[in-house]
Parts: C-alpha cells; structure tokens; sequence
C-alpha cells in the first residue's frame, strides 16, 4: 500500500514538475545536480571524474535549473533523487529551514579551516565564491563605466543598458545610484518607502534598459552593440573578450556570492556526499574548476595553484574590495513578493 | 425463465410472473453493466489513477491551508475565537510562546514552513516568526504576553495577529483571491491589490490575447497551406504532409533555439538583411514580442494544418466544378462553397492551437522578454523558485476555468451555428 501511495504520489508531483527527473529505485548511483552545458561539463573534468578516479565511486549528474521545486516533491514523495546538489545561497538558507536538506555535520568537512567562514551555513558547505559584475562595451563607451551612478548616466553614456530580468541586482543597482550605503541597502529595501524609492529610480532609466534572462545574452547584447553596458557574469564576457569582441568589465559597485554544496534529505548515499564535498574542496579540483569557470575556489590554498594571468580575472582578493555581498536572508523573505511587484512594473 | 429464482405459492399469479420477470431484466442489464464496466476498467482506474486523483490533488492546494496549524498548532486553535477588534487575550500569547518554544528539528521544519505560509499574508512574518522562535526558551512559562512584546514589539500591531487567525484557517481563499489579484483585508472584507501590485489578471488577458494572435495568424497560414496539400497528386502530397509532419516530430527545444540562431541581432536573418543594405543596425528580432509570435507560430502550425488538411482531404472537388459551371465567380465559390466545407476544420485546428498556446511555457522563456512571458511561466516560477505550490495551483485552477468557459462558449456557438444550418 506505502508503495502505491508513494507511486501516486510520485506522480501527482511529477504531473506539475515535469522538470523532475525519473525516479530511481532506492540503491541508484550517487547523483550531483548542477546547473547543465558548459558548467556541468567544467565540473565534470575538474570534479566528478577525478572522484571516481580517486573513490571508484560513479557520478551521475542532474540538471538543476534553480529554486526548490525538485527538493520539495523529493521531501513530499521521500524519495530523493538526488544527492548532492549546487545551491545558491538564498535556496541553501530556505530549504535548510524547512528540512529539504540535512544539516552538515562540520566535524566530516576536512577542509572547513581552509575554507574559510562564507563556507559554513547550517546545510552547505561553500566552495567556489562568483560575481555579478558591470561590463561595457569599448567602442561604444569611450570612457569605463565605473559604477552604478554611470549605469544611470544617461548623458555621459547614452544607449541601452542590459540588466537581468529579476528585482535581484536591479534593486539594490537603483538605491546604489540613488546614492544609498552599503549598509543600509538591504534595510531600506525592507520597507515599503525603500522599495518605492528603488523602483522611482528605476523609472528614470526604465525606457533605456534591456532585460536579459540568460547569462549568454549579455556579451552578444554587448558584442553586436544592441546595448553599451550591462550587469553580466564574468566568465561570459571574458570568453567574449578572448574571441576578439570589443568587451571589458570594472569589478567595482558589483556583486558577489557563494555557491554551496548541500545534501538533499534522507540521501541514501551521505557517506559518498561526505567523501565528494571533501574531495571537491580540495585546492586542486577547485584551483581546476574556478579557473575555467570564472569563479573564485574558497580554498586559501587553491590561488597558488592558479596562473597569475587567470588569477587577476577571478573574484576575489582586491576584485571585491568595492563589491557588495548579495543578501541571503533578504531574498529568502523578499524575493516573492518582490518579483510581482517587479514583473507588474516592468509591464506597465 | 422465472423458475430459476425458486418457487413460491403464488408464483402462478400474473403479478408475481412479471415482477420475477422484471427483476431478471433487470439484473441481466446489471450484468451488462458490470461486463462493461469490467471492460473499460483499465481505462477508467488508469484515468483516475493518473490523472484525475493527481491533477485533482494538485489543484485541491489552491484552497488547503495546512503549514499554520500543523506547525504553531495551539496559536492556531487559541486565535479562532478571536474577535479581532483589539489585540488577542493572554491565552493566546500564552499558547504563541508555547509554540514558538516547542523545539526539536521536525517541528522546526514545520514551524519554517508556517513562517513561509504566514510570509505569504505580510512579507516581513517569516522574519518575526523565525526571530521570535530564537529568543523563545524563556517562553515555556506562561504568562507569555509582556515576554512576548519584549521580544518582538511588532506583536503589538495588531495586523499580524489578522494574518495569524487568515492564515490559521484549515481552508483559505488566500491563493484563489491573489490568482486573481484581489485580497482579504482585515475586517474581512475582499477589494482589489494596491495598482503596483496586481499582476495575474493582466498576465492573463496577455495569455488569452497572445494565444488569439498566434491562432488568427497559423489559420490564415495554415489554410492554403492545407488546401495545397489536399489539392495535390497523391505522391506529392505524401511529401508535402512529410515537410508539415518533420518540425511537428522534432524536439520543441530544437526548433526553439533554432530561432534565437535566425534571429539574434547578429544572427542570419539580420545580417543577411544588412549584407543587401537594406538595413543599417541589427533590428530587435528576439527576446520580445515579435521573437515569441515567430517561434511560436512556427510550432503551433501543425497543430491547424493537419486538422485542416483532414477536412479538406475530404472535401470533393465536384461541389466547386458545380458552382463554377453554374457561373459563380472565383471568390464566390471560395466564400460561399468551398469555406463553409471546410470551416469544421478551421474550427477544430483554430481551437486546438488556442487552448494549447495557453499553457505554453518553453518558446515564451526561450525567445521572449519579461513583458512576453504568459501564465505559465508564472505557474512554474512559483512551483520551482519560491515553492508556492498554493499560489502555482490556484494560477492553474484559473487558466483550467478560464480554458472551460471558453469550450462552453465554443460548444454553445457550433451548436447555434448548426441549427441556423450555417
């Protein structure tokens, strides 16, 4: 009877989460999900094969597209299909608090010393730290845009300017050129007066921005002078800049966050989950994977594996002085509520 | 035939014979019944089992309300009763701390997802649930109400404590009303969202007004397309039904794709069209309006022409020969012969591509911008990113209303339009 109740279950979940994988019997393979093509593949090479090589235990990957829809149906049907997945910081706050994921025990974690504090949250273990970053077009700018103040220069920088379709990044962007502080950001943006005031600021330019929705549009935007600057990942535009498009970025007046390794609830196989977040936290495999990813190793000891040329491209060190840390806790409460109201402006 | 049933002192009288009689009739037509039932059982089971019990327990979370009383289980009971013109009596603070102190993991998991629930009536709840859960050790004890507002003094304002006793409910309209951006307000009364914040009726009429221009344009494509198919020898036809049924085969996201490479500002499309000169800057081809209405026309296709075609197909060639060798003019015929044979599959294929651009999801995320993206795009975002299943099943249950009236609407109209004879 549990079984069939299961299997309805399965599929009354399933039935709206077509994005879910099929289910697998309870002694599947070890499976990380992470966030598909190029990405996946740079882990492949930098993390998962060299575990098997190292373990003999096989990686099967997963496609996560974002959120915490698939964790929740695995918690609903208890059957997860995953075990280790690649979170952002929000979703690793959220599904830690409502059990999607277990707590890490830190006492498995080698590496967490090396790691450093950004690294430890109640369920994930931080590994690689990345940015969301402002970057222009040469020809079309003549003179760097430097921070968000220039982003809303329309006079100094007159065209289109690219932002990612979503309150994250827009928001915060508004105040900071409204001249707000990097403290109170994120108390202002708690209140209603706060959320009028970044979306007033938003209007000024409201005609000239184009909202992208992938991380590939933001080098093309800026390549085939659709737009002259944009926020964009820093991977993207420097692959961009490398094929001989007229494309550069500051690091200043960016974001920055962390992605975490986290373990989906009741996981069948922690034991392998502990051995490859402890193998993946490594400086070598995590040097291997922030190098060709764009993305900063959390490892204190992985930087002196990485050639100085690539280094100066990564997030970190003195590339975030005058970055701003992208709240968790705030778009874990926030991030509803404002994309409506976000999606409502954008569609007047 | 009656014997069967037994014997009886009366079983000579006329009355009795008819009655066994009846009664046999009858249980040979239950017998139908019960073999015909048995036939279509796998049918019928599969049909419950895998679609109407999931959808149906899909939609029932538009109106369940469980994460509040499961997880603050006493606050839930206490705060029922409440009158809600002042702030709540001593027992219910009483039974607040008692819940915010219970601890252990699981009713923390249930407690954080209250909090979300609650997040879901005031957008700063989570925070205060989850903040006050952390200072609440000292809250075992009653009396709870002065430790409480040391605590947090937001437990004063006595909006919280209306969406507690809203969101306390075993049943809620809260997901139904937002879906169509309206809200219950604290004296319980219903009025429409602030303008910044009505989002879903818009969404909607996008959805039905996007899906209207789509079908408009694939039957106007579709029609001569079909009747060029039809008309064709039989050999040729057999390719031509190939060349509409290969994209209908291939996958969704192929074809998708293929279309950002035409369209993109330095994709074929637009540098052909510089190369002849006949423009000087890329033109905005993708990521907005125009991007969505050429994909999805493209996809949706199939879905008028092989209706269509079936009809056509069947449409003898004779009744047009008549009307011209009775004089009609070319137009003539079309309008007043050929069109009203063929107008079922007009119909049928117009219908199925409509109902099916509603729900679409994939071609609006791949080539549209954020002013393109239809309902379901909405559904998806809250069943994946944010987990508000409530919200995901109310939006569906709407579209699911909204695509009912409509076939009601059709049936009425091709019901009316066949008694007229038209």
């Amino acid at each position: 009877m549990t079984i069939l109740r299961n299997l309805i279950k399965t599929v009354s979940v399933a039935t709206v989460l077509t994005a879910c994988d099929t289910p697998l019997p309870a002694d599947r393979e070890f499976t990380v999900a992470t966030w598909g093509g190029g990405y996946t593949d740079n882990q492949r090479a930098a993390f998962f094969d060299p575990f098997t090589a190292a373990s003999g235990t096989k990686v099967i990957d997963g496609v996560y597209t974002g959120g915490m829809g698939e964790l929740q149906s695995m918690a609903e049907t208890g059957n997860p299909i995953w075990d280790v997945v690649d979170f952002g910081g929000p979703e690793t706050v959220a599904a830690c608090r409502e059990g999607l994921i277990e707590p890490i025990d830190f006492s498995r974690v080698e590496n967490i010393d090396a790691l450093g504090a950004t690294a430890e949250k109640e369920c994930g273990v931080g590994f690689v730290a990345w940015s969301m970053i402002l970057a222009y077009n040469i020809d079309l700018t003549g003179d760097q845009p430097k921070s968000w103040k220039d982003f809303w220069d329309l006079e100094k920088y007159p065209g289109k300017r690219g932002l990612r379709n979503s309150p994250q990044y827009a928001l915060e962007g508004a105040l900071f050129a409204d001249g707000v502080s990097d403290a109170e950001v994120y108390k202002l943006l708690a209140t209603e007066e706060g959320v009028d005031r970044a979306f007033a600021k938003l209007d000024e330019i409201k005609e000239h921005i184009h909202w992208w929705s992938q991380g590939a549009q933001p080098p093309e935007l800026l390549k085939n002078e659709s737009i002259v600057m944009s926020t964009s990942y820093v991977g993207r535009v420097l692959a961009a800049a490398k094929e001989g498009a007229p494309v550069a970025l500051g690091w200043d007046d960016g974001f920055h966050s962390t992605s975490y390794w986290v373990i989906v609830k009741d996981s069948p196989n922690q034991d392998d989950a502990y051995d490859y977040i402890n193998f993946t936290t490594a400086p070598k495999p995590l040097a291997e994977f922030g190098a060709v990813q764009g993305m900063a190793p959390l490892h204190k000891d992985s930087a002196a594996l990485i050639p100085v040329e690539k280094l100066k491209d990564l997030p970190a060190g003195k590339n975030l002085m005058h970055q701003h840390a992208l709240s968790d806790e705030f778009w874990v409460d926030n991030l509803e509520t404002l994309t409506n109201r976000f999606n409502t402006w954008v569609a007047q | 035939m009656g014997w069967a049933f037994g014997c009886g002192p009366s079983l000579t009288s006329e009355t009795h014979w008819q009655k066994r009689s009846r009664m046999f009739a009858l249980l040979r037509k239950k017998s139908n019944l019960l073999f015909g039932l048995g036939l279509i059982a796998p049918c019928l089971i599969y049909f419950c089992v895998f679609f109407v019990w999931p959808i149906g327990n899909m939609l029932y979370r538009g109106i369940d309300n469980p994460e509040v009383s499961v997880g603050m289980p006493k606050t839930s009971v206490a705060i029922a009763s409440w009158a809600g013109d002042e702030l709540p009596s001593d027992a219910v603070f009483d039974a607040l701390g008692q819940d915010l102190a219970l601890d252990g993991r699981e009713m923390g998991y249930k407690r954080a997802a209250a909090a979300r629930r609650l997040n879901y009536e005031i957008s700063s709840f989570r925070a205060l649930i989850m903040e006050s859960a952390r200072a609440a050790s000292k809250l075992d004890q009653p009396p709870n109400r002065q430790k409480i507002l040391e605590i947090d003094e937001r437990w004063g304002e006595i909006k919280y404590w209306h969406a507690m006793q809203r969101a306390a409910r075993p049943i809620t309209p809260h997901y139904m009303l937002t879906a169509v951006d309206l809200m219950e307000n604290d004296d319980g009364s219903i009025s429409r969202v602030p303008e910044n914040r009505a989002l879903f009726i818009k969404v909607l009429g996008r959805t039905f007004w996007m899906s209207t221009v789509v079908t408009l344009f694939c039957v106007l494509i579709a029609f001569p397309v079909a009747h060029g198919i039809a008309m064709a020898p039989a050999k040729t036809r057999s390719l031509l039904l190939m060349l509409v049924l290969l994209p209908f085969w291939t996958s969704l996201l192929v074809r998708t794709s293929a279309w950002v490479i035409l369209l993109q500002p330095n994709g074929l499309i637009n540098n052909a069209l510089i190369s002849i000169g006949l423009i000087e800057k890329p033109l905005s081809l993708i990521f907005n309006r125009t991007g969505v209405y050429v994909a999805f026309i493209h996809v949706m296709l199939p879905f008028v022409v092989l209706p269509l075609y079936s009809v056509m197909v069947g449409v003898s060639k004779d009744y047009v020969r008549a009307a011209y060798s009775l004089g009609a003019s070319i137009p003539h015929t079309f309008l007043k012969v050929y069109l009203p044979i063929a107008w079922p599959g007009v119909w049928s294929g117009g219908l199925l591509c409509f109902v099916v651009c509603l729900g679409y999801y994939i071609t609006p995320l791949l080539v549209g911008g954020s002013k393109d993206q239809m309902i379901s795009y909405f559904i998806a975002f809250f069943t994946n990113r944010t987990i508000n299943w409530g919200l995901a099943a109310s939006l569906a249950i709407v579209l699911c209303l909204s695509v009912f009236i409509l076939l009601a609407i059709y049936g009425w109209f091709s019901r009316k339009t066949l008694a007229t004879g038209r």
